[in-house]
């Protein structure tokens, strides 16, 4: 099933991506699928998840459109988020998430989604150097 | 790449007690395999019961039994696919304890308010839809809103629904942003859970309608019902 923790998400029947965020709104993992996904707003989707990491009280946010369907889930410091067309099942998505997640969280969120903030120590000297 | 139908993944130390809730809970309908050691096992839900499960020899809840006493294994999830025959007609909480333990999470309804009655001298077909509503079992609560912010019905709420409801319409108001597709990124409807509480968001028209239902509750299936009700309120003469 390979190393990537979002591959069993994107085989989820009618998935085409999945993304992973921590606080303020900073990706921290991605997957896409065969099939492209359909468009969303990056700009807009940033602000809705930093909304949703202020607010603390909405834990899942599940938006159906005529031909799409957006899945997003809070899990403590990360927000997952599904994109997939309207073929994607949502019950099946919420137990398919939920499974994943128990795993996700027995190996410790920021452990399987780490952010790329913690990047060598070297950076600072390697950008100075560089500019 | 894509050949998988429904989910694949492995148990993990998931007690399958926990997966058969999220299936009622979620409302699943289709078939879960459990490939546990040498041995596999099947649970069939129909929108979110328990209406078959076999083990080897062992059909109905002597199945479901000999299942749950398993640790860890593979699972399956076969969205849609239907029993080879119905063995089980109990409700899942009941099947639960009676195949074990009783699951530890709670019920998914949580602490609620009783639904109000209203007065149903409104003019406006929101208004009487939203009495309809009201008398509907697997609503618990209902509120109409405006695009404004203004909690249109019930008039007095408690402090938390208020806020809930300033939620929805962030949220909504993000979801109409979200998608760049022209007149096809309206939302059809929204699923939000706030505080643990599942509620339901229906754009109608300048309105929305928040309902507050069970997770396990098909919104295609609400979304339908409302729509037919309004249907007739706008026949009425």
């Amino acid at each position: 099933m390979g190393n990537d923790p979002l591959y069993e998400v994107t085989n989820l029947d009618g998935v085409e991506a999945a993304y992973v965020f921590a606080p303020p709104a900073e990706l921290v993992a991605k997957r896409e699928g065969d099939i492209p996904p359909q468009e969303f707003s990056a700009k807009e989707l940033r602000d809705f998840i930093r909304y949703l990491f202020d607010n603390g009280g909405v834990s899942e946010v599940l938006i159906c459109y005529p031909q799409k369907v957006f899945f997003l889930k809070i899990m403590g410091d990360r927000a997952l988020v599904i994109m997939g067309s309207s073929k994607a099942n949502p019950a099946l998505l919420r137990v398919g998430v939920e499974v994943l997640e128990h795993r996700w969280r027995e190996d410790g969120l920021n452990r399987v989604f780490p952010k790329r903030g913690k990047r060598s120590p070297f950076r600072f000297w390697r950008s100075r150097k560089e500019g | 790449m894509k050949n998988v139908r429904g989910f694949v993944g492995s148990l993990h130390g998931l007690d399958i007690r926990n997966l058969i809730q999220m299936c009622t809970v979620n409302g699943v309908t289709g078939r879960v395999k459990i490939l546990g050691g040498d041995q596999e096992g099947e649970i069939y839900f129909d929108r979110g019961e328990i209406v078959h499960a076999a083990c080897g020899e062992l059909k109905g809840i002597e199945g479901l039994k000999a299942i749950i006493g398993w640790e860890g294994g593979e699972i399956k999830l076969e969205p849609g696919v239907t029993p080879p025959e119905v063995t089980i007609d109990l409700p899942w909480q009941a099947l639960l304890m009676n195949a074990g333990k009783m699951a530890e999470k709670g019920h998914p309804e949580g602490d609620q308010e009783p639904p109000r009655e209203r007065s149903a001298s409104d003019t406006l077909r929101q208004y009487a839809l939203y009495s309809e509503i009201l008398r509907w079992r697997e609503v618990e609560n209902c509120l109409l809103l405006n695009s404004e912010g203004e909690i249109l019905r019930p008039s007095t709420i408690p402090e938390r629904m208020k806020r809930w409801a300033k939620d929805f319409l962030e949220i909504y108001s993000h979801s109409t942003t979200l998608a760049i597709a022209g007149s096809r990124s309206l939302p059809l409807y929204l699923s939000v859970t706030v505080d643990g509480h599942h509620w339901l968001i229906i754009p109608l028209g300048a309105h929305l309608l928040a309902l507050q239902v069970p997770r396990s509750l098909n919104p295609k299936e609400l979304l339908l019902r409302v729509t037919q009700a309004l249907g007739e309120i706008e026949e009425r003469p």
